[in-house]
């Protein structure tokens, strides 16, 4: 069931104008420059969250939260092409928080913005929801087996070498951005990677 | 190179960054090596599982607009603090000059010598009477209250001195007419 994710502004054309561009923007006062950079990173804050805490309601709670203090905050940022390494470091911090405190209920109605399969699931997610829509009982069974297993593997990782996983080898982010959201250098972020799939190698052994 | 080396090379060969040097040297080996191969195969069957792991069915536009109205609304209050579009160093600046003249009024209502009752004017009741009206300005008598030294001598009075206390002096009216009944010897 991979969910179709429209990412207009990601693919950065001749036209389209740079994250520093947008900052630039919306510290002028330009708000829809924000608007711009929501569409452009909103599919991979949800996906990083999500993948942190495998709850697709906490994790657009999560996304909104990042982008309201990303805002709020826009000013602080010290380099305005490096938005999206800098949005993805809040969203792994509020993540993380929100993982180890997790909330209650939400205000807002976020199930309305999630398909009919994701909001008709229970909160917590207890696995993937991996080829949910596959017709063979068995076969989904299985998958969600799977991606429990995925997720608690991943669950085992330190802090560093998880989000490198995630942000490089599952989302493809730039090695740049990952480097500028776990505040580390570029050399650092291939070897969190390398020392994540050794443990992910181990830990899932007998399903490779 | 270690084994340790040989699958750092593998996993950035597979994520794309490992140097184009390195490249040629990791192919020669995958070549010859039965073994290396097979670390690869397994590098390659792990990043096919985590890349499968889907998303959630997310209505991207809905979240787009959602998330501009949040925006919207968290920008409001915002703008709120920039009180009549002054900048924040003439804010600082009227707002040092008012916890000056604070710090001012402060002191010289404070300064010493200066009691919390200046300007009442409390006269020494008279000696031999509960009670003294004295009215120094016309304007404003006063009506001070006291023990008279009778009432002090009095050992059988049946108000007892720990038990009751009498002011030395209260200041309890200030008119034209005296309001407080003189025709108790009492009081």
């Amino acid at each position: 069931m991979e969910a179709e994710a429209p990412d207009p502004g990601k693919a950065k054309g001749f036209t389209s104008p740079t994250d520093g561009e947008l900052v630039g923007r919306v510290l002028a006062g330009d708000r829809t420059g924000f608007d711009d950079l929501v569409r452009r990173y909103q599919r991979q804050a949800v996906a990083v969250s999500y993948r942190l805490l495998s709850n697709s309601h906490d994790a657009l709670e999560v996304t909104q939260d990042a982008f309201l203090k990303a805002f709020s905050s826009l000013a602080t940022l010290q380099k305005p092409e490096a938005f999206g390494g800098w949005l993805m470091r809040i969203v792994s911090n509020l993540s993380l928080n929100y993982r180890r405190s997790r909330k209650t209920g939400s205000q807002l109605p976020l199930d309305d913005l999630l398909g009919p399969l994701d909001a008709q699931k229970t909160k917590v997610l207890t696995g993937s929801d991996w080829m949910a829509q596959s017709g063979n009982p068995l076969h989904r069974l299985q998958s969600e087996e799977m991606g429990r297993k995925l997720q608690s593997a991943l669950a085992q990782l330190p802090e560093k070498q998880r989000l490198a996983i995630i942000m490089f080898t599952i989302e493809e982010m730039p090695q740049k951005e990952v480097a500028a959201a776990l505040r580390c250098s570029v050399e650092a972020v291939k070897w969190h990677v390398f020392q994540g799939r050794k443990k992910l190698k181990e830990l899932l052994k007998e399903h490779l | 190179m270690t084994h340790d080396e040989l699958e750092f090379s593998i996993s950035q060969f597979l994520d794309g960054t490992l140097a184009v040097d390195e490249e040629a040297a990791l192919k020669a080996r995958l070549e010859r090596d039965a073994e290396a191969r097979a670390l690869l195969e397994e590098h390659r069957r792990l990043t096919a599982l985590l890349k499968a792991q889907p998303l959630p069915e997310v209505n991207w536009d809905a979240l787009a607009s959602h998330l501009s109205k949040a925006v919207a609304r968290e920008e409001a209050p915002a703008q709120s603090y920039r009180l009549f579009n002054v900048s924040p160093r003439v804010m600082a600046l009227a707002a040092s000059i008012l916890v000056v003249l604070g710090v001012g009024v402060t002191v010289l209502l404070n300064r010493p010598g200066r009691s919390a009752g200046e300007g009442l004017v409390i006269r020494d009741v008279h000696p031999d009477a509960a009670v003294a009206v004295s009215s120094p300005d016309q304007s404003s008598p006063e009506v001070t209250v006291g023990p008279s030294r009778a009432l002090a001598a009095n050992t059988s009075s049946p108000f007892a001195e720990d038990v009751v206390s009498r002011p030395s002096r209260v200041v309890i009216a200030s008119g034209v007419e005296p309001a407080q009944d003189t025709s108790n010897p009492l009081y």
